[in-house]
């Protein structure tokens, strides 16, 4: 990141890791191994931009979402949000700052308690936060009920007289209560119909440019990526392959995966197929618990070479002049 | 081509009696499926398309349930069989693929025993003959080292292969019917692809009939030779995948690729939207059953349109507007390219 940009980044990840212990069978449970879910990832968030996390199931693109929100700790280095390191926050300072980051879940139906009215759901940041007088949150639950599409009177409703797409509409208003700066989205449209996706990204879309928001968007999908990001990063085994602005990584992808991955995106149009070449990866995704050796994506990789499987390639600029976007490949496209 | 179709639906209906009242899931349903075509049908939740399938699998065995109308497999009507007819033409003769293959295998068996399951309920070969057709088949779906992964359990396969099992199993009897409900859905799109690839291939080299139920139009612009669209129980269009895409006539069908992002096209502003949300089944106005969310709706969209012919070209569509205006509106929504935002 260039140094003029530096003032005005929200979030900073900078070499995280985070693994989880693969535990023996039997009463003792010994740690037989590490799945390394995040390796070493160095990202930065621009104030009010919106950031995509792409990649496929098992990627580590969720674990990185927790982990840039402090709900799993990291076990290697530095997150800093808002100019102070936040890694280590404890206690009511890990509070305070959970104010100003938010989380929307993939699932609206498993995120919203059933026997609680959605009044009492997104009063519960609030409460939480003793945001104000009992009228004072009523007021505010009913402002931000507007805020994403909904009727003040929904509030007294319970989760399941709601469609899918106005359940996802309850899980935004409860994370917007508070007023955070940044929302992390998990799949936030993956569990919803064509039709009610749409809506949702464009609510998304209004929400961050009315309330200044930044968000990190995590995703499968390259298409809903690449309609809402300014910036794209592409993950693979727990490791960025890929970063950059989202027209330049979706269009002109420089990454072999990222390309792999596009291509393989179905496209509504008769004879797409035949226009496009696509590029049928063979094989599943490796596992993390045992990850290739060199470039993790060298075993699928059409491009691949001797050295690929022996030297791990670094995140470097494509081009010499901009170091806005960067890749990890010893035969960039 | 034979005079009788391989499949032939008529004014299907399927009702489910529940608490609250009767629930019309399917609402008078008919379409064609011709050997060695590929069909594909689209709709969102709750649009009847997998109710639709699963009555032509005999598959919808609740009590609530009322199915009237006609399926015709080869001349013969399904909904009359009995049990024991049943079983001679599932699996031989029609077969199915679900979205989810952890939940259609059965886990504490060897997968290699399900598969082989298939084979014994349907034909007298020797055990070492299933042996060798179950390695055969293990083989076709590109599962690597077969003869040591026969005698694993579903869980030790990850996602995409338990679904290339899943297929294996449903052509074991090389039936001439494939259904295939959203058998890709909860795949990656790397995987997604392979997969397509598969049951493409494999349909191609037995020449059976695919019908694939799917959300997705980009799946079915690759897959379907034919496509019909469903909403809310009823087809609302339904003709060649090319006219499909390239001339879509109903406002749904307009909305629905319209609110898909693309990768292949300069991004716009905003994604368009359908209003509203997918009706509940309870509450079935008459008129049109998209009316309420169509913002071309008229006062004469409130009697019913029926699914017809409208233009000499086979295509069938359950619009009233008159196709002059059609094509207007539909330009408004379906910008060919949309505005570039090089933000």
């Amino acid at each position: 990141m260039s140094a003029e940009q530096n003032d005005n980044i929200i979030l900073r990840a900078d070499g995280v890791t985070k693994r989880f212990p693969l535990r023996s069978k039997g009463l003792l449970r010994r740690t037989t191994g590490w799945i390394h879910a995040v390796n070493d990832v160095s990202l930065a968030v621009r104030e009010r931009e919106t950031l995509g996390l792409v990649g496929e199931s098992g990627c580590g693109k969720s674990t990185l979402g927790r982990v840039l929100l402090r709900l799993l700790d990291a076990d290697a280095g530095t997150i800093e949000f808002a100019g102070r390191d936040i890694t280590n926050l404890r206690g009511e300072d890990l509070r305070r700052m959970r104010r100003d980051m938010q989380i929307v879940f993939q699932d609206p139906s498993s995120s919203l308690n059933p026997r609680h009215q959605v009044g009492a759901i997104i009063a519960a940041p609030l409460e939480i936060h003793r945001y104000g007088s009992k009228a004072e949150i009523a007021d505010r639950v009913a402002e931000l009920l507007e805020l994403v599409g909904l009727r003040p009177e929904h509030a007294r409703r319970y989760p399941h007289e709601f469609s899918g797409g106005q359940r996802q509409r309850i899980g935004v208003a409860r994370a917007l209560a508070l007023n955070p700066r940044l929302v992390v989205a998990d799949e936030p449209v993956s569990a919803l119909d064509v039709s009610i996706q749409a809506q949702i990204v464009n609510l998304l879309a209004d929400l961050q440019q009315q309330l200044d928001l930044t968000y990190v968007f995590i995703a499968h999908d390259l298409a809903v990526v690449r309609q809402i990001s300014d910036r794209v990063a592409v993950m693979y085994l727990g490791r960025i392959v890929e970063i950059g602005p989202s027209l330049t990584v979706c269009d002109r992808p420089a990454h072999h995966y990222t390309n792999a991955l596009l291509s393989a995106v179905p496209i509504p149009e008769v004879g797409s197929v035949s226009q496009r070449e696509r590029i049928v990866l063979r094989g599943d995704v490796p596992s993390l618990a045992n990850p290739p050796s060199g470039c993790p994506f060298h075993p699928r990789c059409p491009a691949a070479t001797s050295i690929c499987a022996t030297d791990r390639p670094p995140l470097v600029a494509r081009t010499a002049d901009s170091d806005e976007h960067l890749v990890a490949c010893h035969h960039p496209l | 081509m034979s005079s009788t179709p391989l499949l032939e639906v008529v004014d299907l209906r399927v009702e489910f009696e529940t608490e609250s009242g009767p629930v019309t899931a399917v609402d008078g349903v008919s379409f064609v499926v011709d050997d060695g075509s590929v069909l594909g049908i689209v709709g969102e939740s709750g649009s009847g398309k997998s109710v639709t399938m699963m009555s032509v699998m005999g598959l919808i065995t609740d009590p609530n349930a009322r199915i009237t109308g006609s399926i015709q497999y080869r001349g013969q009507d399904l909904l009359a069989l009995d049990r024991d007819e049943w079983r001679s033409i599932r699996g031989t003769e029609i077969a199915m693929i679900f979205q989810d293959p952890m939940t259609s295998m059965n886990p504490v068996y060897r997968v290699g025993w399900q598969i082989a399951e298939q084979i014994n309920a349907h034909t007298s070969l020797s055990r070492k003959d299933v042996h060798l057709r179950v390695l055969e088949l293990m083989h076709q779906v590109g599962i690597p080292d077969a003869e040591q992964r026969i005698d694993d359990f579903p869980h030790q396969f990850s996602g995409g292969q338990r679904q290339r099992l899943m297929i294996a199993m449903a052509l074991s009897c090389r039936p001439r019917l494939l259904i295939a409900d959203e058998p890709t859905t909860a795949l990656d799109v790397t995987i997604q692809a392979q997969i397509l690839e598969l049951i493409q291939t494999l349909t191609a080299e037995t020449e059976s009939s695919v019908v694939l139920i799917t959300h997705d139009l980009g799946v079915v612009a690759e897959m379907a030779d034919s496509v019909q669209v469903m909403y809310d129980g009823r087809i609302v269009e339904a003709g060649t995948t090319a006219t499909i895409f390239n001339d879509p006539r109903h406002p749904y069908t307009w909305g629905l690729l319209g609110s898909m992002p693309r990768v292949d096209r300069p991004r716009p502003e905003r994604l368009t939207t359908i209003p509203g949300a997918p009706p509940s089944p309870h509450d079935r106005q008459p008129g049109c059953v998209f009316a309420p969310r169509c913002v071309h709706h008229q006062p004469a969209c409130d009697v019913s349109p029926p699914l017809t012919e409208r233009t000499g070209d086979g295509h069938l569509d359950a619009c009233i507007l008159p196709l002059d205006e059609r094509a207007s509106l539909r330009a408004a929504v379906l910008a060919p390219t949309g505005v570039a935002d090089e933000r």
